[in-house]
């Protein structure tokens, strides 16, 4: 199920249109799978999870830049990732099953802000680089 | 299961898409198919390639379906028990598909609802979702 030409190209015209505002969109992201699934929490005992918290901003931060690096290296995610699938891997060993409740918040966060982008097709080809996100960070793990 | 406020989170977003319950159910189909594709193999009665027709008059009953649920959030078990049945001994859908639906179910959610989908009526309807999901695949051993 690798990406075809059709989704790279929608990941690429979604991404350009979100712009500078990923951030925003991970940090939503972010706050929902931590509601959603509280067991994402444990993952950060040192943080103030509250609404609105500068710290979870940051971290979306963070998540931002690495998906707007992996949409610029579609052709070799496994590349382009691994030195976070390194981190993941080795340092912060995050359960791999967690990626999945992250990528979910994320398609929920862009359906609720661009509900008109947001049809089967690119629901699709974006629920498919996520997942492929998800491998490559979960690559390194053994 | 669900606290109160949940509950009251389920209701609101019910009341919200109530009398959409054909348009939202085609939707709904439309993106698990095509996000999921191996989840047609549970709906060859609608064809290879479902029609408007046929997706909104079965998206219609899953969600009128889905409304039973919420009139019965204290009683899932009995108000979904012939529903539990028909997926137990005759639909035989694989549990592992469920959780696909709930997925699409919320990203429908998400863009017909936009700023009213909360980060807590998200929570309270995947908790709701899962229960009923729980619900269905029970009877199957």
């Amino acid at each position: 199920m690798a990406l075809s030409a059709a989704d790279k190209a929608a990941v690429r015209a979604l991404w350009r249109k979100l712009g500078s505002n990923v951030g925003i969109y991970t940090t939503e992201a972010l706050e929902r799978t931590f509601v959603s699934f509280p067991a994402t929490k444990t993952y950060f005992p040192h943080f103030d999870l509250s609404h609105g918290s500068a710290q979870v901003k940051a971290h979306g931060k963070k998540v931002a830049d690495a998906l707007t690096l992996a949409v610029a290296h579609l052709d070799d995610l496994p590349g382009a990732l691994s030195a976070l699938s390194d981190l993941h891997a080795h340092q912060l060993r995050v359960d791999p099953v967690n990626f999945k409740f992250l990528g979910h918040c994320l398609l929920v966060t862009l359906a609720r802000h661009y509900p008109g982008d947001f049809g089967p097709a690119m629901h699709a080809s974006l629920d498919k680089f996520l997942s492929h996100v998800s491998s490559a960070l979960a690559s390194s793990y053994r | 299961m669900l606290s109160a406020q949940e509950r009251a989170q389920v209701a609101q977003v019910w009341d919200l898409i109530a009398g959409h319950e054909a348009s939202f159910g085609a939707e709904l189909l439309l993106r698990l198919f095509t996000v999921y594709p191996s989840t047609k193999v549970y709906f060859k009665h609608l064809g290879f390639c479902p029609d408007e027709t046929q997706l909104l008059t079965h998206g219609r009953r899953m969600l009128e379906a889905v409304g039973v649920a919420v009139r019965h959030m204290d009683n899932l078990r009995a108000a979904l028990s012939p529903l539990a049945d028909l997926h137990a001994q005759v639909l035989r859908v694989d549990p592992s598909n469920f959780p696909l639906l709930t997925q699409c179910f919320q990203v429908v959610l998400a863009s017909h609802l936009q700023g009213e989908f909360t980060v807590e009526m998200q929570a309270a309807w995947d908790k709701f979702l899962t229960g009923v999901s729980v619900v269905l695949t029970e009877k199957y051993r």
